[in-house]
């Protein structure tokens, strides 16, 4: 439990720096904290703290942003399982998978936003550069996230990823 | 049965944990309609939590461009500073020839009765941080429920209007900017009279929509707040026209607007400690009751 509380705490304080940093930097060039650690926890922690975690830092994006309440943690929740979903599919541990799948995972973000009617204005003439900038970085964070979010929380129990991970696999027939 | 919910319950708790959130979306999504934007105790914890971080963390920035900026205008401050005396002198001629007309007019009174109406209570504070997703544009800043601001008050800067506060801890406040696409506000064309919405798109710039076309909207006039939306007094500079879109056949017409205020280079604001009458109703009786008239911190008293 310790370690997962720290990834919290880890997410919080990386969302506060990106809080006082995002005065400085242009638009778009600084990292989705709450995505990043989303998909480092869905890789580090397919059970159930794993999801408690990115949900958590995903409401800590929401309480410091202008958004609907929730929908960051929604957001999470998403990345979570997909990356859960790709992980063995994809071989998401390895970075040349991982980055592309973050750039997407950032473009769905935007889509889900604007589904809410919340996203950026269509208008908006710089959106498609904002938004490249934004999934771009985000790629080329996330093997750093996921090695960060790995140190805090430590490698999988190895009981935890047959038991609770999310599987196509249909496992054993019943009785 | 057991092993069943053994297997499935990340799945569940999966699709538990996102039914939740999308409940709180769809509440907020509701609440923001209506108006109301105090968001309740849980956010403006954090708020409170990230306020004195986020402003140590900002503070070697700061200090760099205060260090930076006063040493490029020590550059330049001896033509300056010629500069505007001859604009104070010019300025100073206008303003006499100004009052004299208006005295004529009769509408001196009028203008002293009109700025009566937004006379409030300003409280200066510092923006330590901004929002943390590139999607919406909100910033926060260190004064909160404490220095008596609360949900729902204007802020502004010496150019013009900034946005409003949407949640509030005791030491910490997180403000909308009138750039997020979630912001509306009542304009009027100061010269034309022309009346509209002035929306915000997430991008430095702002959306004028007025209602009635053929009304005399040209690029270079400035927009003011109307007060008829009961969130901002009337008066407040909003921004300048720099576009006049081709009306069409569509019945709003629009322009482009260019803020009043710098929002890139946004450090000093103030908030007006007033809460115009349409968020008053909306929060009466919850306990976050703003000052009436003939209260302290009341506009005109």
């Amino acid at each position: 439990m310790r370690p997962i509380a720290v990834a919290v705490l880890v997410g919080a304080v990386g969302l506060w720096a990106i809080g006082a940093l995002a005065i400085w930097i242009p638009r778009g060039a600084l990292p989705d904290l709450a995505l990043l650690a989303a998909i480092a926890l869905g890789l580090h922690r397919p059970g159930i703290p794993g999801l408690v975690a990115a949900w958590a830092i995903g409401w800590q994006a929401d309480f410091l942003s202008n958004g609907p309440l929730g929908v960051f943690a929604f957001v999470a929740l998403l990345a979570w399982m997909a990356t859960r979903l790709g992980e063995r599919q994809l071989a998401l541990a390895r970075p040349v998978a991982l980055v592309p799948f973050t750039a997407a995972l950032t473009v769905l973000e935007v889509a889900l936003l604007t589904l809410f009617g919340v996203g950026p204005h269509p208008d908006d003439p710089h959106l498609l550069s904002v938004l490249a900038l934004h999934a771009g970085v985000n790629a080329l964070a996330v093997p750093f996230a996921a090695r960060l979010f790995g140190a805090v929380v430590g490698a999988a129990d190895p009981a935890e990823v047959p038991r609770s991970g999310l599987r196509f696999d249909p496992g054993a027939p019943l009785r | 049965m057991r092993e069943l919910l053994e297997r499935l319950r990340v799945p569940l708790l999966v699709v538990l944990l996102g039914a939740l959130s999308l409940v709180v979306v769809a509440s907020d999504r509701r609440a923001m309609a209506r108006g109301q934007a105090d968001r309740g105790f849980l956010p403006g914890f954090v708020l409170e939590l990230a306020a004195p971080v986020e402003k140590v963390l900002a503070l070697p920035a700061w200090m760099t461009r205060t260090a930076w900026g006063r040493y490029v205008s020590l550059l330049d401050v001896r033509d300056e500073n010629e500069q505007l005396r001859a604009r104070v002198t010019e300025l100073e001629e206008q303003n006499l020839q100004f009052r004299e007309a208006l005295v004529e007019s009769g509408r001196l009174q009028q203008i002293a009765e009109m700025r009566t109406d937004f006379e409030a209570p300003m409280r200066p504070a510092q923006v330590v941080g901004q929002d943390v997703s590139p999607w919406f544009r909100s910033v926060l800043v260190d004064r909160g429920g404490s220095d008596g601001v609360k949900s729902g008050m204007p802020v502004m800067t010496e150019g013009g209007v900034v946005g409003l506060v949407t949640a509030t801890s005791p030491h910490a406040g997180r403000a909308m900017l009138l750039l997020d696409g979630q912001s509306a506000v009542d304009v009027l064309d100061e010269r034309s009279r022309a009346r509209g919405i002035v929306r915000g798109d997430g991008t430095d710039r702002l959306h004028f929509e007025f209602f009635v076309r053929g009304d005399d909207v040209q690029v270079g006039d400035v927009v003011i707040t109307s007060g008829f939306g009961g969130v901002y007094p009337k008066g407040l500079r909003v921004g300048e026209i720099t576009e006049v879109e081709p009306p069409g056949e569509r019945l709003l017409q629009r322009a482009l607007l260019r803020p009043a205020v710098d929002f890139g280079r946004l450090e000093q604001v103030f908030v007006l400690l007033w809460r115009g009458p349409t968020l008053d109703l909306l929060y009466e009786g919850e306990g976050d009751r703003p000052a009436r008239a003939g209260e302290a911190g009341a506009p005109g008293s």
